[in-house]
């Protein structure tokens, strides 16, 4: 379909999508730690307080229990809630409202209670917050039957995606990245403008080696990939953009095509949702035609340190994203 | 179903077999893992158990029988199959047979051959997947990936015609540096077994030429055994592929001759056994291995493999010839467990008691014929080790000590080293280590 599209940073497409989302439905309201008046800790919610009013752009007090449990609960009584919680590290402290509840009640209630709630949260590290404000956490939520995790890269998945997230009825967690946020793209404006959960991009096409990456290193990833496009080496980009449900089907046929493939993400390569893609890929069709061992490049198993210089060197690097898919490709 | 029952292959040297005592009758019910009969191979007696439950329909070959490897010695299955006519001899077809029998003996002995991997191929899954839709042995393809691995490229360029190689006769084309696609090949379909190797390096193995027999009376031809054709062809191999030289160094065992008085009684009580002065040399050789990694080195190929623990062979002679057990992980034993493992070993030598895989993994050799009073000799390496140690006897000698005259147990200790691996001054450094653990025997128990 032919959108009409605006360059828009990242942020602002998060807004965006709310907006239209609220316009359109008046179920839906925003709540969370300073997204009133404050704007959002990043500025994500700026003017929508003056746009929708106090009774739809609710401040709660620092308690992410009851931010999560107020959401689930408005969730079971018909509203669809998008709660926000400041950083994806105090995820944590709304964890029993959003596993045990959230994402238990349908379940549990033999389909009869719906839990439309959607939970937005910052992930991720590059900002200089240290060990309990950078993390990647979306494995723990990967985990817990019931939960759909998000994690877009771009500014337009964001916004196709957070709509999709809204309109769904059931818990989704809505992992932004931090980093991203200042990020510009093409988005398209117009308001029916929907990414389905559960469905992959490719990003860029290639034939060599497919690398499956979202989020923060995306751009990372793409970078990266075009450069080695003029090296001869042609590098397949699959964002699967939503990790549960995950589209399955895109990585698996990339990889029969390319037969090699690398995973890259931010989070601690130890338990991290590539982890999982890699089992996916080996135990799928596609094991008989690597070519390669499928390789990980993944977050180091530390806590994120301040110091700048350690900061960066905890995560995948462009040099080590390049050097790893020269490695797959026996270069 | 009937299985057969064969003589297995228990080991890359083994040709034939002899059947000890079969432990069931004709028509007796036998579980599948049960042991079915006992043969002894060059090397050591072992016990073969049924591959399948079932009745022994048929014993072929009783004991006492001399058979080739892989040879059927009877037939298991249900008690109203049909037995095969004839005897299920290989010498039908013999270089296609032998090569099927080598496929069963490879299935039959993973754990065995997987010591010199050959029946490992490094190869990507869509290189299996393409070799196996075209039915192309990737033992025959050469693998350009890291480590040898064959990937889907080297399949793809694959021709059908190109060389045939057994697998065998391409490692050892691989360890003597020889270019494989030089040798004739004169298996099936012109594939490249081992003896077209062995020939092209001009080590064929020599047959018996009868029209030259030069028989003179008093004279008696006896054929080699078994162990002795392996021990001509391992000690041949060696002599002429590693050029060696030998360091001597004289060691004063007095301290060694004290602590061995002190530990007797104490250990003989734990143990039961007695502490020898070839179980100290054994201690100390392996704490002067582990500080010279070189000398406990292996070669292969271009490759020299560091250890970092020590499987000590020790040379064990029988009337039939010699073995070499290994005693793994020596490095980890302390004097008593030592002694132990040294006794236990030996003894079940003796007995011929051994698995095949006591016989092998050795890093470093030890070769001791000080208790029949030789002085000096220049041991020959247990390949691929890349030394050897032969440990002399402990003669008393006048020796000068400040300028005065003293009567001290002395022993030589002889190193013969493989130049290719090792340079005189390391094994001049590991001697001087074993001479100051055999004079100074206390730092050997801190």
């Amino acid at each position: 379909m032919n959108y009409e599209m605006k360059e828009m940073t990242y942020k602002d497409a998060v807004n965006l999508a709310m907006r239209e989302e609220m316009r359109r439905d008046e179920e839906v309201f925003l709540m969370g730690e300073d997204v009133g008046l404050y704007g959002g800790a990043f500025g994500v919610s700026v003017g929508m307080l003056e746009e929708f009013g106090e009774d739809r752009v609710r401040d709660t007090p620092i308690s992410e229990a009851v931010i999560a449990g107020a959401g689930a609960g408005a969730a079971v009584t018909g509203m669809r809630p998008i709660v926000e919680i400041m950083f994806m590290d105090f995820t944590t402290i709304a964890m029993d409202s959003l596993v045990n509840q959230a994402a238990k009640m349908r379940y549990m209630f033999g389909g009869k209670a719906k839990v439309p709630m959607t939970l937005r949260c910052p992930g991720g590290s590059g900002t200089g917050a240290a060990a309990q404000h950078s993390q990647s956490l979306e494995a723990w939520f990967c985990h817990v039957p019931g939960l759909k995790v998000v994690v877009p890269g771009t500014a337009a998945d964001a916004k196709g995606l957070l709509k999709a997230a809204i309109r769904d009825d059931n818990p989704v967690v809505f992992v932004e990245q931090k980093t991203l946020y200042k990020e510009k793209g093409m988005v398209p404006v117009d308001e029916d403008f929907i990414i389905p959960l559960g469905k992959g991009e490719i990003k860029k096409e290639g034939t060599d080696v497919t690398v499956v990456s979202y989020g923060r290193m995306l751009p990372r990833v793409l970078k990266v990939a075009e450069e080695l496009e003029k090296e001869g080496i042609s590098v397949e980009v699959v964002d699967p953009r939503t990790l549960v449900p995950l589209d399955k089907e895109i990585i698996i046929n990339s990889v029969i095509k390319t037969g090699r493939v690398v995973l890259v993400n931010e989070a601690c390569k130890t338990g991290g949702y590539i982890g999982e893609i890699a089992s996916v890929i080996a135990e799928s069709e596609a094991f008989d035609y690597l070519d390669a061992p499928i390789l990980r490049l993944a977050g180091l198993d530390v806590p994120i340190p301040y110091n700048p210089e350690l900061e960066k060197a905890a995560v995948p690097s462009e040099e080590q994203i390049r050097a790893g898919i020269l490695k797959v490709m026996n270069r | 179903m009937i299985t057969e029952v064969i003589m297995p292959k228990a080991g890359m040297d083994m040709q034939e077999g002899t059947i000890v005592k079969w432990m069931k009758k004709e028509g007796e019910y036998v579980e599948q893992g049960e042991v079915l009969l006992e043969i002894i191979t060059d090397k050591v007696n072992m016990e073969v158990e049924a591959e399948t439950s079932g009745y022994l329909l048929k014993i072929l070959r009783n004991a006492g029988e001399k058979v080739p490897v892989i040879t059927t010695i009877g037939y298991l299955g249900e008690k109203d199959d049909k037995v095969p006519e004839g005897e299920g001899t290989p010498d039908i077809a013999e270089d296609s047979k032998k090569e099927e029998n080598e496929e069963v003996a490879k299935t039959l002995y993973k754990e065995e051959i997987r010591t010199v991997s050959i029946d490992k191929v490094r190869a990507t899954p869509v290189a299996r997947r393409i070799a196996r839709e075209k039915g192309i042995d990737l033992f025959n393809i050469k693998g350009s990936g890291p480590k040898g691995r064959i990937q889907k490229i080297d399949v793809e360029n694959y021709k059908e015609n190109e060389l045939k190689v057994t697998p065998l006769a391409r490692r050892i084309a691989e360890i003597e540096g020889v270019d494989i696609n030089t040798v004739a090949g004169s298996g099936l379909a012109g594939k490249v077994t081992k003896e077209d190797v062995m020939k092209a390096l001009g080590k064929e193995e020599i047959k018996e030429t009868k029209e030259e027999k030069v028989e003179e009376e008093n004279t008696k031809v006896i054929p080699m055994s078994n162990m002795r054709k392996i021990i001509a062809q391992r000690m041949s191999e060696s002599y002429f592929t590693a050029p060696t030289f030998t360091l001597n160094m004289e060691v004063d065992m007095e301290k060694s001759l004290e602590l061995r008085k002190e530990v007797k009684d104490h250990i003989l009580k734990e143990t039961g056994k007695k502490v020898t002065i070839t179980d100290i040399v054994l201690l100390a050789t392996t704490k002067a291995l582990m500080k010279h990694p070189y000398v406990n080195a292996s070669l292969d190929g271009d490759n020299i493999i560091l250890h970092d623990y020590v499987n000590l062979a020790v040379a064990v002679g029988l009337d039939e010839g010699l073995l070499t057990p290994v005693i793994k992980n020596a490095h980890k034993m302390t004097l008593t467990e030592m002694v132990i493992a040294a006794k236990d070993i030996q003894e079940r030598t003796m007995k011929m008691k051994l698995s095949p895989d006591e016989l092998q993994g050795s890093t470093f050799t030890v070769s001791s014929l000080g208790m029949f009073g030789i002085s000096h000799f220049n041991p020959i390496i247990n390949q691929p080790n890349s030394a050897i140690l032969g440990v002399n006897a402990i003669t008393e000698k006048v020796v000068p000590i400040d300028g005065e005259i003293k009567i001290k147990p002395m022993m030589t200790l002889s190193l013969t080293l493989d130049h290719r691996v090792i340079d005189g001054v390391i094994g001049a450094k590991f001697l001087q280590e074993m001479k100051y653990l055999l004079e100074n025997p206390m730092t050997m128990l801190i």
